[in-house]
């Protein structure tokens, strides 16, 4: 109560209990998001060091997995957004010294990287009068080795400052609470999670289990160990028409779905009609597809994955702007607000968290979409093709290997979405602490 | 003193779910004055918020005449002249405090600057300044309908429309709040207030006039002008007159149910 007097004159009882809750919604965040930012920066920070230079992209097995080069400036953009998210508003610098140096080593770091990935302009390779076609290329017996291991050294002198500088900004030292409390919270799941592998070892091992019904997870790891660099490359391929189909599948799904709710006789006569279509199990189309856009054409891996996740958007969008509170309604109907400021200001908001729902469920649909269209046929640079084409072989400890790395691509967008969710509805009651 | 509300004759009948008619409102007709502070009192099914929505054509009139500002109650509220406090305060979750102040006024078109300014004084007249960026469910219930009354002053109404708007408090937090909306009636100075209330105390404490309804069909059973000083405060809940005038508007009600019940007959 003492507390509470000391920040407002006004005597009152029932702001005393509410206060002291909401004085320490100020402080630092008491969840895990800060740490997977820093790590994933960290993350990046390698990738974007081992594909820089010839040297490292292509005689390091890590290097090589970052081949792909669709994938390279999407890492470097990645660094870009991910220190960004970690170095948070200039204001936090102020009076910080440490910090301030922290932020403009790693800076510097990423301008460098982001020249040389975004741009095919290679500082060190500049110094060294290394010619800048040189750095894309694979290397061969032409390649300037000794000049290009200079570069790689002067880039070495500068990747450890950036993850030094990481290490300052993020400061895991001083969250050690927080992960106490987070492995406290976790346990329970980390605990389930060993006994399974465990048992899964154990059993395989007593029941002499042959590999081609279920291998080890400890072979599943020695092959995931030896070929993730081929599988990195597939599952990107298969990710990017995941992604397309998600974005052409959910945009058009929420644009009908905002023509829907405002239109209820439009809603009427085609809801049915969409109902109906949903109901063909979708993937049972992909041969067609195959034969309409052509099976190496992604177009036809893309239209399956848009037309699974278009419906649960399009259900969603709609669910979204029209379930919307009667007094809320009415308060603008007191305003004389135009229908343009009630879809903006209400409607929208409104739906946001219904829409992000459905999202989240479209990025696994997606994923499954991508990789299973690929199993009627496509291009061999998939993971579906992978999949088909080990399993085939029997070469079992490949295709699991392929699933788990389907699964990270899987969990990595559905995060990707969760966090677009995170910074547009922070306000929304799943986001409150405790 | 000029009319600022004048309803002649007026009826509201509802078509039920069971498809029979339920009149809501017969023969209403009341005349409100600027600056008066009105409340409606009467038990559950006495149409006392209908007849409030229909001041503020959020539900139209069945027959009879109603003029708000001297104009209908659709070009009343095209026009913007009254602020409406729900029940419950209706706040938007994704806004913060001073955000949900400023909506009227970003739907009004109000420039950047006058927003804050307005929202931030509206705040300091309701006593929430240092919550501006707090989101509302943050704060207690007295405190986001404080808040809901600050949205619906911000675009300067000259009248307030009032829904229950204690009705979910404690007996505690429903007296300050009485204390305060009379200080911010008082502050304004000129605003006229019609207040829909359940609470008997509540009315007579806060009104100039008390309009007793009576329920099916609802009708206005006694009209009782409150002619206690202002300002008022603690002090004046125990005056004499404050018992007598609460007693004269339970009578009246009770005495309405009974004479309502005769005439449904």
């Amino acid at each position: 109560m003492s507390d509470t007097l000391k920040l407002t004159s006004h005597p009152v009882s029932d702001l005393a209990p509410v206060y002291s809750k909401t004085a320490d919604l100020s402080a630092e965040p008491r969840t895990l998001d800060r740490d997977l930012i820093a790590v994933v920066t960290i993350f990046l920070i390698a990738v974007t060091y081992h594909i820089q230079n010839p040297l490292m992209q292509f005689n390091t097995q890590f290097g090589s997995a970052f081949r792909n080069a669709t994938l390279q400036p999407v890492m470097a953009v990645g660094l870009v957004i991910a220190a960004a998210a970690l170095i948070g508003k200039p204001r936090t610098l102020r009076n910080n010294p440490l910090k301030t140096g922290a932020t403009i080593i790693l800076i510097l770091y990423i301008l460098f990287v982001v020249l040389a990935i975004l741009f095919d302009f290679n500082l060190s390779g500049a110094i060294f009068g290394i010619d800048q076609t040189v750095f894309v290329e694979r290397l061969n017996e032409t390649s300037p080795l000794a000049p290009l291991e200079q570069a790689l050294s002067l880039t070495t002198l500068f990747v450890y400052p950036a993850y030094l500088a990481v290490i300052l900004l993020w400061q895991p030292w001083t969250r050690l609470d927080v992960y106490r409390k987070s492995l406290r919270k976790q346990s329970a799941a980390l605990i389930v999670a060993v006994i399974v592998l465990v048992l899964w070892e154990g059993l395989i091992n007593v029941f002499r289990i042959q590999e081609f019904l279920l291998p080890r997870p400890s072979v599943i790891g020695g092959t995931f160990a030896e070929t993730y660099p081929r599988l990195v490359s597939a599952g990107w391929n298969t990710f990017q028409n995941a992604f397309w189909g998600f974005v052409v599948g959910c945009g058009a799904g929420m644009l009908t779905g905002i023509f829907a709710a405002r239109f209820t006789a439009f809603s009427k006569a085609m809801l049915p009609v969409a109902v109906a279509i949903n109901a063909i199990p979708i993937i049972a189309l992909a041969p067609i597809f195959n034969n309409w856009f052509g099976a190496l054409n992604p177009v036809s891996k893309i239209a399956i994955v848009a037309m699974l996740t278009y419906f649960p958007a399009m259900i969603s969008t709609v669910r979204g702007l029209t379930s919307v509170d009667v007094l809320s309604l009415e308060l603008m109907k007191s305003y004389a607000a135009s229908q343009w400021d009630i879809f903006r200001k209400l409607r929208l908001p409104n739906a946001l968290p219904y829409i992000f729902s459905a999202l989240k469920v479209a990025t696994t649909l997606s994923m499954i979409g991508a990789i299973v269209s690929e199993y009627f046929g496509g291009a061999t640079t998939g993971l579906g093709y992978r999949i088909r084409d080990d399993a085939g072989l029997f070469k079992y400890p490949e295709a699991w290997s392929a699933i788990l790395i389907a699964a990270l691509f899987g969990i990595m967008f559905y995060m990707l979405v969760s966090a677009v969710e995170r910074a547009l509805m922070s306000w929304h009651v799943s986001f409150r602490e405790k | 003193m000029a009319s600022i509300i004048s309803i002649n004759n007026l009826s509201k009948t509802f078509r039920g779910a069971d498809g029979l008619n339920v009149h809501a409102l017969e023969d209403i007709s009341l005349d409100v004055q600027q600056g008066e502070f009105v409340s409606l009192i009467g038990p559950s099914g006495c149409g006392k918020s209908t007849l409030l929505r229909i001041i503020a054509d959020l539900v139209q009139a069945s027959s009879g005449a109603i003029t708000v500002n001297g104009k209908s109650p659709e070009a009343a509220r095209k026009d913007r002249d009254y602020g409406f406090v729900f029940q419950s305060p209706t706040l938007y979750e994704w806004r913060t405090v001073i955000k949900n102040v400023q909506l009227p006024l970003e739907i009004m078109k109000y420039s950047r600057e006058k927003r804050d300014a307005r929202a931030r004084e509206m705040l300091k007249l309701v006593e929430l300044s240092d919550f501006e960026n707090k989101y509302p469910w943050q704060l207690s219930g007295g405190m986001q309908q404080r808040v809901s009354i600050a949205r619906a002053l911000a675009f300067e109404p000259n009248i307030l429309l009032m829904d229950e708007p204690f009705g979910a408090l404690d007996e505690m937090t429903r007296e300050r709040m009485n204390n305060e909306l009379l200080n911010i009636w008082g502050a304004l100075g000129g605003m006229t207030v019609i207040f829909v209330t359940h609470s008997i105390t509540e009315a007579v404490y806060l009104s100039s006039r008390v309009v007793v309804m009576s329920p099916r069909p609802g009708r206005i059973s006694e009209i009782i002008d409150i002619d206690l000083p202002r300002p008022r405060g603690a002090e004046t809940r125990d005056l004499d007159n404050f018992f007598h005038l609460t007693n004269r508007v339970r009578h009246a009600l009770r005495h309405g149910v009974g004479s309502g019940l005769g005439i449904g007959e």
